[in-house]
């Protein structure tokens, strides 16, 4: 093996165009997906944020109404309401200042009573058609009929 | 490296090799030991430094009347403080917070000077001054100002209802009434958020927390009418003022259905204060806790009983010589009455406890407590209120029972009931013999929407309905005779029964002092009300006919307006 000068490795000192690119797609791969993370991120810790300002909020509308809805009892208590109708002039209406109207045979429960229309007593009610009207210029009129409607 | 690589290396690096092996395993062992053996602890450990577990009360329920009437409901007070040291601007808050605290900014700064903080402005701020004053202690982030919350129960009748109500007290323990009765309903099922913490304690919105939602109580709508409930409220307010009695209560029952349309009780006190001194004692409810001996309204259960089983008819004729002897003792009618012959409409217009005495023997003792239980006396009636007693029947041979407690349990004595028992009984005459459970909730709606509505409940058929409607018109006739009773409501025919009691105290009865009570219904015919009226050691005159029986007209008249009841002949000509 004398007089053969071993070969070397030279070190790879420059990187190739390809694997330049491959790196740098690798980074921006990364960075975009780190972006990407840190965005959703934010955004849940946003909706986060919003959510329980909407829940605060919800809360104290909640806590606004029960309030009211007590101020609106007090106000309707029968105590109350009686008292401001004495100051008003009223009286609680006594049975014997009521007047009944007694309907003999009134139909309780029963269905609702519907109008119908009253069905138009043959001839009439008609509207004179144009035919007859023509008829009556010309001195042709039908016959009137003057009979009176009767009911069923 | 291998064996024989390591067999060859130096003694030194064998040596280095060893000890780094030893280090090694010391260290993996440690691991083991935290990681392993002690893992819960210290996650547990680390749980509770890094997450937060917040609960969330739930609501409890409102309780409102069958119209709508709010009775109780949370709500949320607030406690305001200030610490004027670390306040920059004492003027400019005080000026901020007067409004809102209904003080002057003068006086609030006069305050901030002169008292030693941390100054207490207020511990009941309404909802919308406390939120305002939240908002600006969050825009301004002033430490020295803070504001907390905390949930209380709120009673806007005051007295309305109270007894019917109950209360939560402030250790959140029900007591009483629908409050304690319904608590499971009412109460709900309380929630919590967990989640990991930030440095404050409070939940990191990012990371999505557990939230288990509380779950609101239900709200409970109950069968007392609000305008019905203020006018037996208002009477029996009168009627303690104008007999001087002690005490009273006023039961109206719709005897179709058992609806309880109001129930009020004298002493009261406001619910919003039940812990000032007596009013514990004030808030409970004696027409279904308390235990009385009716007296001679329950001889309408008596005649009933021996109608039923047919030992007496209208048409029977009685004769009373004014005493009898039963088991030894001697039973008298009250002010030594004897009338000689009367019919049965005269044995209740007298009301004689000698005649019903002569019913109970007639029916036998197990008869006539078979009857008197199928009435619902000695067992309680179910109602959905808290307390509820169960009044004393005694029975043959339970070693308490005599033979004399036949004759004096016939006229309501040595028998005890509650009074809404009383009413209850009396409403199955009223239903043409149906006794009907009597229910106080009408309707629970609960937080996710569902809707349970009380369905009236029939208990048992007690009495014949021709005896019931026979009965009726007993009843009504006894009532018109009584000239001195004052129960009668003009145009409408009314059945009823007065009662004057003795009290039973140690070693006998109250010599001085009676239960004065009127029971009836109305209209005879078709009765849309059944009305206890029971005033205890009345001052004005010891008798129910003078003291309870006015009061139950008073009542009765204002309930067939209330409700636009025509009289009866205008009614019954419109058949």
């Amino acid at each position: 093996m004398a007089g053969r000068i071993p070969k070397t490795r030279e070190p790879n000192s420059q990187l190739t165009g390809g694997s330049l690119r491959t790196m740098l797609l690798l980074v921006g791969l990364i960075a975009l997906l780190g972006m990407i993370y840190l965005g959703q991120n934010g955004q849940a810790t946003m909706a986060g944020h919003r959510a329980q300002d909407l829940k605060d909020q919800y809360d104290r509308i909640q806590r606004e109404n029960a309030q009211l809805e007590l101020e609106i009892a007090q106000l309707m208590l029968p105590a109350r309401v009686a008292d401001r109708a004495k100051a008003l002039g009223f009286h609680p209406a006594t049975i014997t200042q009521t007047v009944f109207m007694v309907v003999k045979n009134y139909p309780v429960e029963s269905k609702p009573v519907v109008a119908r229309p009253a069905a138009p007593a043959p001839g009439s009610l008609s509207q004179p058609s144009l035919w007859d009207n023509l008829l009556a210029l010309v001195g042709l009129a039908p016959t009137t009929n003057t009979a009176e409607a009767t009911g069923p | 490296m291998s064996a024989q690589v390591l067999s060859r290396a130096p003694i030194r690096m064998r040596a280095a090799l060893m000890v780094i092996f030893a280090i090694g395993l010391v260290l993996a062992a440690r691991l083991f030991y935290w990681q392993i053996v002690r893992w819960d602890e210290i996650r547990q450990r680390a749980d509770k430094e890094q997450s937060v577990d917040t609960p969330i009360d739930a609501r409890r329920g409102s309780i409102l009347t069958s119209d709508g009437l709010l009775l109780a409901q949370d709500s949320f007070l607030y406690t305001v403080t200030v610490d004027p040291r670390q306040i920059d601007k004492p003027q400019d808050l005080a000026r901020q917070l007067a409004p809102l605290l209904g003080q002057s900014a003068d006086a609030l700064l006069a305050r901030f000077k002169t008292e030693t903080p941390p100054i207490t402005l207020t511990k009941a701020a309404p909802a919308t001054a406390g939120e305002a004053m939240a908002d600006i202690h969050k825009q301004s982030g002033m430490n020295g100002l803070v504001v907390t919350s905390r949930r209380v129960r709120v009673y806007p009748g005051g007295t309305f209802a109270a007894h019917v109500v109950g209360f939560v007290n402030s250790q959140n323990a029900p007591a009483n009434g629908i409050e304690s009765f319904m608590s499971t309903d009412l109460r709900g099922v309380d929630g919590n958020l967990s989640g990991a913490s930030d440095a404050l304690r409070e939940v990191i919105p990012f990371d999505p927390p557990t939230n288990k939602p509380a779950i609101d109580g239900a709200d409970i709508y109950l069968t007392i009418d609000a305008a019905m409930q203020r006018i037996a409220e208002v009477e029996l307010a009168n009627a303690i003022r104008d007999s001087r009695a002690a005490s009273g209560s006023i039961v109206v029952l719709d005897p179709k259905t058992g609806a309880i349309l109001a129930l009020a009780n004298w002493p009261v006190a406001d619910l919003n204060a039940y812990g000032e001194p007596g009013n514990l004692q004030r808030l409970l409810d004696p027409a279904v806790s308390s235990q009385y001996e009716p007296g001679s309204v329950f001889k309408i259960i008596t005649v009933a009983a021996a109608l039923d089983a047919g030992t007496v008819s209208p048409g029977t004729v009685f004769d009373d010589s004014g005493s009898i002897y039963v088991g030894g003792s001697l039973i008298k009618n009250h002010n030594d009455l004897a009338p000689g012959r009367v019919d049965l409409t005269g044995v209740l217009r007298l009301s004689l406890n000698v005649e019903a005495t002569k019913m109970s023997v007639g029916l036998g003792a197990q008869r006539f407590y078979q009857y008197v239980r199928n009435f619902g006396f000695g067992a309680r009636t179910r109602v959905e209120l808290a307390d509820e007693a169960a009044g004393q029947v005694k029975s043959v041979g339970d070693g308490r029972w005599r033979e004399a407690d036949l004759a004096t349990n016939s006229f309501g004595q040595g028998i005890s009931v509650t009074p809404l028992q009383m009413t209850a009984a009396v409403a199955a005459v009223a239903n043409r013999g149906i006794l009907m459970r009597p229910y106080i909730v009408k309707q629970i709606r609960y937080s996710n929407g569902s809707v349970f509505n009380t369905t009236p409940e029939v208990v048992r058929t007690v009495i014949r309905p021709e005896t019931a409607q026979t009965l009726t018109r007993v009843l009504g006739d006894a009532v018109i005779g009584e000239s001195s009773n004052k129960a009668t409501v003009p145009g409408y025919r009314i059945a009823g029964k007065t009662g004057t009691a003795s009290i039973p105290i140690p070693g006998g009865y109250d010599p001085v002092g009676t239960i004065a009570s009127f029971i009836g219904y109305l209209p005879a015919d078709d009765p849309h009300f059944v009305i206890l009226v029971k005033l205890d050691k009345p001052q004005t005159s010891e008798w129910g006919s003078q003291v309870a029986s006015p009061v139950f007209a008073a009542v009765a008249k204002q309930l067939v307006a209330l409700i636009g009841l025509p009289p009866d002949t205008q009614r019954l000509a419109s058949r």
